[in-house]
């Protein structure tokens, strides 16, 4: 009785105060310190976790900590026997059909992001330049004068191709803008632009229609009424302020001479093209393009599958991703299922797509394949549904082209079996008739 | 205060946030985990969405093959491990996507279904009798199947398989011939073993001398009960009767059976046990895994449409990527018997390899990158 008294005279109000207190303390700061230090097990030293492909984003802000890994990534090499002479058609057309790839990004983001695009998809340009507001000169990134954050994207957009107008205008013929979370696929684009002339002024993208300000009523106003809108919209056009223009993450495609009027044209004049560096870049551009008379591109297929997507794969091929009340149904232009329906075979590009799904991607287009399929893709490509938005000139030329000539076959075997086995100093069937005799006699030498 | 009083309270402190630490060490509450990391078990597949019915794939009207004749004529028989519950929710994603590129596809459950093609095989659900159901499918195919097909492929309802890259592999190897392939492990047995969950596939022969000489004798494998780590156990009953463990990788030694998903085996985000249980041992990066990979493991039904859509329909225009044929035999050439490989009468058609094997060269490589 008496050791109780004690006892409980020792632990006054102050010590559980106290006790309480730093065990709470101990406890959180321990607790938020191994929940942020993912206990990976470590292979690769300094590899961090990748976006799960459950977890992928839908806004810039989700994309703020998406890193890729810190060394490089090994990557097979193209003298390899099965990937020898695997690319003479696409570099055919590499050479007909020349791009300038340049990418929208910033100085925190050469190492995270810049580095794997590099790496991975961006190689496949004719020419790749990043445009930032720092120099690397390792990276290939141009420092121009413009502030950084996403209220200043419009300038840099406006002064990337005052750059590359100035300075790279003859290096090629189509100038795709991307960001650094959009992975492209440029064969697949020069598939589809290989019909059209790049001295005609077009563009290509991932097309939306959104409402803008008229009059009173905000454009998000309009865009949240869009089902009713739309309808009015049919027999009423007092409402019709769509503005239409491809989606900036999914990256856009200019011809030369879209290049020309939109440096020469739009962007000094205040009556066509918005001055200031505010505003939404893509929405600005597709502006400015419809001002001067640059035809929006139908970029789907013949089939009507989209080959320029705002997300990735996933996204769009599994129903329940994008909910039926997000934005996308309301934006985007032309009819676009769930499903593998969505997605042409000759898809060219997809957003949000964090640095190590870039590496995934990579690994899943052009290295694992299933064995002994191959798949042809008709040459010329046949034109999108959309007709009114293709230019005479190009629906006379496919159907004079396809009445004479027959479909590509890719280049037979025995033509480039070749260049595999030069590397090899001589033919896989010599080699592998000689080590089946030696196994051969192996075996006899064991029965005796 | 007095100086005894603040030196009682500080040790107070210092030891009340040491308890703290400690109880927050021992995981009461779960910690945050803001990214979901990839599926490492099957607990971490549980919960997911699910696309409630199966999607439409379409086929491709220009797609010609170029596979030879020998590798289109290997007969591939699957079995997938699935539950009454999952029939539904993953059996009808795996149907929809690879399944219906195997020559034969079986549903090993506990509940039947006609319409899907599952069979109750009688021995119940759960983790515990994992091993009866597999003696138990594996009975089956023999008795119904031993004749019909080449080979036996064994999957789970969350593998995506390349049926393709499966057909390549393995016709340059006899199916009269007693072997099997799969991710290989090196416990318990002299030889290793096969991860249950990368898949694995065995010959005819394997098959029959399984069920004919094995699985009867006591001495040589666990017949009588269901309990055991099925993969394990059908490693010592088939290194018992001197079925030969194949080495599956490609002739750069990259591995085409992964018991995880290809981002844990690109970024080498696999568990330490993994590190200590795998035969070879795996490269980094892309070199992990070979360009005709044939299984992938604990892939949710988004994972398999997406890959269904990366590997048959988009692809890069003009990019004609064509694997030697016959397949180049792996690195570890003393793995593989002599009689092991198929001979086809006539020449032409013969193990390709080259006698020291071609091991990558990273220095070449990075040499190789650079001037490209």
């Amino acid at each position: 009785m008496r050791l109780c008294h004690r006892v409980t005279m020792g632990i006054s109000r102050s010590f559980i105060l106290t006790l309480g207190t730093g065990m709470f303390c101990g406890f959180f700061s321990f607790y938020l310190l191994n929940s942020t230090v993912t206990v990976h097990p470590r292979y690769i030293e300094g590899i961090s976790p990748p976006q799960s492909i459950d977890n992928h984003a839908h806004s810039h802000d989700e994309m703020e900590n998406a890193a890729g890994p810190l060394g490089d990534v090994a990557m097979h090499s193209s003298h390899e026997v099965h990937h020898a002479g695997e690319a003479v058609e696409a570099d055919i057309l590499k050479d007909k059909v020349r791009v300038l790839c340049w990418i929208m990004t910033n100085p925190s983001n050469h190492e995270k992001k810049a580095r794997h695009i590099k790496a991975t998809w961006a190689r496949r340009c004719n020419k790749l330049i990043f445009i930032s507001s720092e120099e690397d000169k390792e990276l290939g990134a141009v420092a121009l004068k413009v502030g950084e954050g996403r209220d200043h994207l419009w300038e840099k957009t406006k002064a990337a191709f005052i750059y590359i107008y100035n300075n790279h205008y003859n290096d090629a013929d189509w100038f795709l803008k991307a960001d650094d979370d959009t992975y492209v696929i440029v064969e697949n684009l020069r598939y589809m632009l290989s019909s059209y002339d790049a001295s005609h002024p077009i563009w290509f993208g991932c097309r939306f229609k959104k409402y803008v300000r008229q009059g009173y009523m905000s454009g998000a106003f309009l865009n949240q009424m869009a089902p009713i809108t739309r309808f009015i919209d049919k027999f009423v056009p007092i409402l019709h302020a769509q503005q239409e223009y491809m989606s900036g993450g999914a990256g856009y495609v200019l011809s030369r001479e879209a290049l020309k009027k939109f440096v020469e044209e739009a962007i000094p004049n205040p009556k066509k093209c918005r001055q200031d560096h505010a505003g939404a870049e893509d929405v600005e551009i597709g502006k400015c393009m419809q001002n001067v008379g640059v035809h929006a591109g139908d970029s789907r297929d013949s089939l009507g599958r989209g080959r320029f997507f705002p997300f990735v794969p996933e996204h769009h091929l599994v129903p329940g991703h994008i909910g039926p009340k997000n934005w996308y149904w309301d934006w985007i232009y032309y009819p676009s299922k769930v499903g593998l329906e969505c997605c042409s075979d000759t898809a060219v590009s997809f957003h949000y797509v964090p640095p190590n799904k870039m590496y995934e991607l990579e690994y899943f287009l052009y290295h694992l394949r299933p064995y002994g399929i191959n798949h042809l893709d008709p040459f010329p490509p046949p034109l999108p549904p959309d007709t009114k938005s293709i230019p005479q000139e190009v629906i006379e030329k496919y159907k004079k082209v396809t009445a004479s000539t027959k479909p590509l076959s890719p280049t037979p075997l025995e033509d480039i079996q070749h260049l595999g086995q030069e590397k090899q100093g001589g033919t896989e069937q010599q080699q592998s008739d000689k080590i089946y005799t030696n196994l051969e006699k192996k075996e006899k030498s064991e029965l005796v | 205060m007095s100086k005894e009083t603040s030196l009682k309270t500080a040790l107070l402190i210092v030891i009340s946030m040491m308890l703290g630490a400690l109880l927050s060490s021992l995981d009461i509450v779960p910690p945050l985990d803001n990214d979901r990391r990839e599926p490492l078990t099957h607990a971490d597949l549980e919960g997911e969405q699910i696309p409630s019915f199966p999607l439409d794939t379409h086929s491709h009207p220009d797609e010609i093959t170029e596979a030879r004749q020998e590798v289109q004529e290997v007969r591939v028989l699957c079995w997938v491990l699935t539950t009454p519950t999952s029939h539904l929710s993953k059996a009808v994603h795996v149907r929809a996507t690879w399944g219906s590129r195997c020559d034969k596809l079986i549903f090993i459950s506990s509940k039947n279904d006609t319409e899907l093609g599952a069979i109750d095989v009688g021995v119940g659900e759960g983790r515990q009798v994992l091993w009866g159901k597999t003696k138990a499918a594996l009975t089956h195919a023999y008795n119904l199947y031993l004749e019909d097909y080449d080979w036996f492929f064994k999957a789970d309802d969350d593998t995506y398989a390349v049926m393709e890259n499966l057909r390549y592999m393995l016709a340059i190897y006899d199916p009269n011939f007693p072997i099997y392939f799969g991710s290989r492990f090196k416990l318990f047995t002299k030889q290793g073993y096969m991860s249950g969950g990368g898949g694995y596939v065995l010959s005819r022969e394997a098959l029959k001398q399984f069920i004919e000489v094995s699985l009867p004798n006591k001495k040589l494998c666990k017949g009588d009960t269901n309990t055991g780590a099925e993969d394990a156990e059908l490693g010592k009953c088939l290194d018992n009767i001197g079925v030969v463990a194949g080495d599956s990788r490609d002739s750069y030694g990259r591995g085409r059976f992964f018991p995880f998903t290809p981002v844990t085996h690109l970024f080498g985000l696999v568990p330490d046990w993994y590190l200590d249980y795998v035969y070879y041992k795996p490269d980094m990066g892309l070199n992990c895994c070979s360009d005709s990979a044939v299984a992938f493991h604990y892939v949710d039904s988004h994972l398999m449409y997406q890959l269904e859509y990366l590997l048959y329909h988009l692809r890069p225009h003009g990019v004609y990527h064509r694997l030697p044929d016959p397949a180049p035999l792996p690195p570890d050439t003393k793995s593989i018997p002599f009689q092991a490989l198929r001979k086809v009468a006539g020449s032409g058609w013969v193990a390709a390899a080259t006698e020291r094997p071609q091991q990558v060269n990273h220095e070449e490589q990075k040499y190789m990158n650079a001037v490209d």
